[in-house]
């Protein structure tokens, strides 16, 4: 037997090149999508506020009550479906993007003011239509202490779909706002998962019968 | 995060070398044709093997090769069943039956060896089965004074449940992969069905190790060792039984990685991890990449584990799927370029799209069958957690060893 005569083919090179290139084209596409992807995200954020923004216009202009309640609830059920749809977004791309990624950081508080001024505007469609929604604030935590055991965002979902008329409002208290922090003061929120409903405090999880018994008592 | 973009760019790196290297030497992939027919000692080491010794042996009387050139030897290896009577009705037909006293497929095949006579010696497992030509398709690459052993193509036999059909597809993968590195002079292992060597190769390196569970691993490593050519004969088929089942495979999978692990770190006449040096060219190269890609596979794998062990131990995985069922997913707005926010997501495509490829092109090319699509995505989606979890616990029975001390066996039946 011959021994053989050991080489490094160049094929290594032509190899390594390739992959360095696709590597880092990779990562450029990633950070690309990464960023049109926030910016998806930021697009609905700016539209949600335009529509806010309108309501707001229409209810303040409104002196001689021209438009009618029935348009002012439709229009307040819709924009709080949007808003809590637009929730479910934003925690999507904050576990793409990480929970203490700056841009949604900031969306997250942003997120957070606009949720506060949608609840007082409906409070204000509330006494000028002589109509009841049962308002609930939702505080939250999606850090390291999240328990999917008590998460009570999954059993708020599954009674709102059976009663539209439950407008919710949902705070991350993770999310470093000073709204957030400005409502968990008001309502004295000491642990989370906690809800106020109807300016009730609740702290702790509640099951999908106990959170029904406490909505039907409040209809 | 670092060490999981390290590893994407490894196995891209490692996908893009293997499709280059296939495009240039695919005038290689046609097997030498023999110009003369040595005379070959088929060695097989049986245990516990009543099933199917009778059909392997008939393989081999089967084989389209000249009968006076071909030498079968049978070493029963301690069975307690009716291998040696199975054997011994072949002796009528000149086959060579030896017995001994249980001592490992090792001690087997060096009491074969012992025995033989000829040019070339060949290793066969009892339970598996040589197509007619698979014997005159391996021996022309012997005319190369510096091959010193050569393994055939290996294709699952009769595959019935999802995991040998999943095999049937691993195989395949493998052996083109093993193709695709004897381009490299890179083989690391010749499999224990129909791998011929030399006769000289023993006399010069030693038999088998009689005390390693990956002794055909050990035997291709020394060969390397001494700068000697491995090779695949694709057009050479065997045909070898594969576990029906997880237990049985994960007996055989965890007894090749703790082999693997041994010879490469722990063996007491020498670790083979000195191998990893440019002295040893693209085989150095790529062994080392082997090993750091492993490493860091079971680094990652074993940091995400312990994540969700210690997850699951506060949160149990019951409350995941209840809270999964209370989920409303026509409400949500899946939208799938959020998944692209991340460029790891994109990379892990981008290595689906290349295996893809390999499977495609290089697979179909070297083994032949052109249904392996159909099993793919079976395969992607079961084969790799369960490779990931035989890891595991491989790393259990290294864990157990160093603290009770070294002991390497078969774990059962495979």
């Amino acid at each position: 037997m011959e021994k053989v005569k050991r080489k490094i083919s160049r094929t290594h090179v032509i190899a390594l090149i390739i992959s360095i290139l696709l590597f880092f084209v990779g990562i450029l596409m990633g950070l690309q999508f990464s960023y049109y992807g926030m910016s998806e995200v930021e697009r609905g954020f700016e539209e949600l506020k335009n529509d806010e923004y309108i309501m707001e216009i229409l209810i303040l202009m409104d002196e001689s009550d021209e438009l009618s309640c029935g348009f002012y609830e439709k229009q307040m059920e819709k924009f709080n479906s949007d808003t809590y749809e637009f929730a479910k977004m934003l925690d999507r791309a904050e576990n793409a993007k990480g929970k203490y990624d700056p841009e949604v950081m900031k969306l997250k508080s942003s997120y957070s003011l606009m949720e506060l001024r949608d609840s007082l505007l409906l409070k204000q469609i509330e006494k000028k239509c002589n109509i009841s929604k049962i308002i609930v604030y939702y505080f939250y935590s999606n850090g390291e202490d999240y328990d999917p055991r008590r998460d009570q965002g999954k059993v708020l979902d599954m009674v709102k779909r059976e009663s539209p008329f439950i407008m919710i409002y949902s705070f991350d208290i993770n999310a470093r706002s000073p709204v957030t922090d400005l409502m968990r003061k008001k309502y004295n929120i000491t642990s989370v998962p906690a809800m106020i409903i109807n300016d009730k405090k609740y702290e702790g999880f509640r099951n999908y019968d106990e959170l029904t018994k406490i909505i039907e008592a409040e209809i | 995060m670092i060490l999981e973009y390290l590893l994407q760019f490894l196995a891209i790196y490692l996908l893009i070398l293997y499709l280059l290297k296939f495009a240039e030497e695919r005038e290689q992939l046609i097997d030498p044709e023999p110009k003369r027919f040595p005379k070959v000692s088929i060695i097989v080491p049986a245990w516990n093997e009543e099933n199917t010794i009778a059909p392997t042996i008939d393989s081999l009387l089967n084989l389209d090769y000249p009968e006076n050139k071909l030498e079968i030897i049978v070493v029963n290896d301690g069975s307690t069943d009716r291998t040696l009577e199975a054997a011994k009705s072949y002796e009528d037909k000149g086959v060579i039956v030896l017995d001994k006293e249980n001592g490992g497929k090792g001690s087997a095949m060096n009491m074969g060896i012992e025995r033989a006579t000829g040019e070339l010696i060949a290793s066969m497992d009892a339970d598996s089965f040589a197509t007619p030509d698979s014997l005159k398709n391996i021996v022309g690459y012997f005319e190369d004074q510096n091959v010193a052993a050569v393994s055939p193509m290996m294709k699952v036999h009769k595959p019935k449940t999802i995991i040998q059909k999943i095999q049937r597809i691993e195989y395949m993968m493998m052996i083109s992969m093993r193709k695709v590195l004897s381009f490299f002079d890179g083989i690391p292992v010749t499999p224990g069905p129909l791998s011929v060597y030399r006769a000289s190769v023993f006399k010069e390196l030693g038999g088998f190790e009689e005390d390693n569970i990956t002794e055909d691993q050990e035997m291709a490593l020394r060969i390397q060792k001494a700068h000697y050519k491995l090779k695949c004969a694709v057009s050479s088929v065997v045909y070898t039984s594969a576990p029906p089942g997880i237990r049985g495979l994960l007996n055989q999978r965890v007894r090749w990685n703790r082999g693997w692990l041994y010879n490469l770190l722990f063996r007491k006449k020498g670790k083979y991890i000195k191998l990893m040096r440019p002295e040893y060219g693209d085989f150095g190269i790529l062994y080392a990449i082997a090993f750091i890609g492993i490493f860091l596979s079971l680094t990652v794998l074993l940091y995400s584990s312990t994540k969700l062990i210690l997850n699951w131990i506060s949160h149990p995985p019951f409350y995941y799927y209840i809270s999964l069922l209370g989920s409303d997913f026509s409400n949500t707005n899946f939208s799938l370029f959020y998944m692209f926010l991340n460029p790891l997501h994109l990379f892990l495509i981008t290595i689906l799209l290349f295996t893809t490829i390999f499977m495609f092109f290089v697979v179909r090319t070297i083994a032949k069958e052109s249904d392996i699509i159909k099993y793919y995505f079976g395969y992607l989606v079961i084969y790799w957690p369960m490779m990931s979890i035989f890891w595991i616990v491989t790393f259990l029975y290294e864990i157990k060893d160093l603290i009770f001390g070294r002991s390497y066996k078969w774990y059962g039946k495979e």
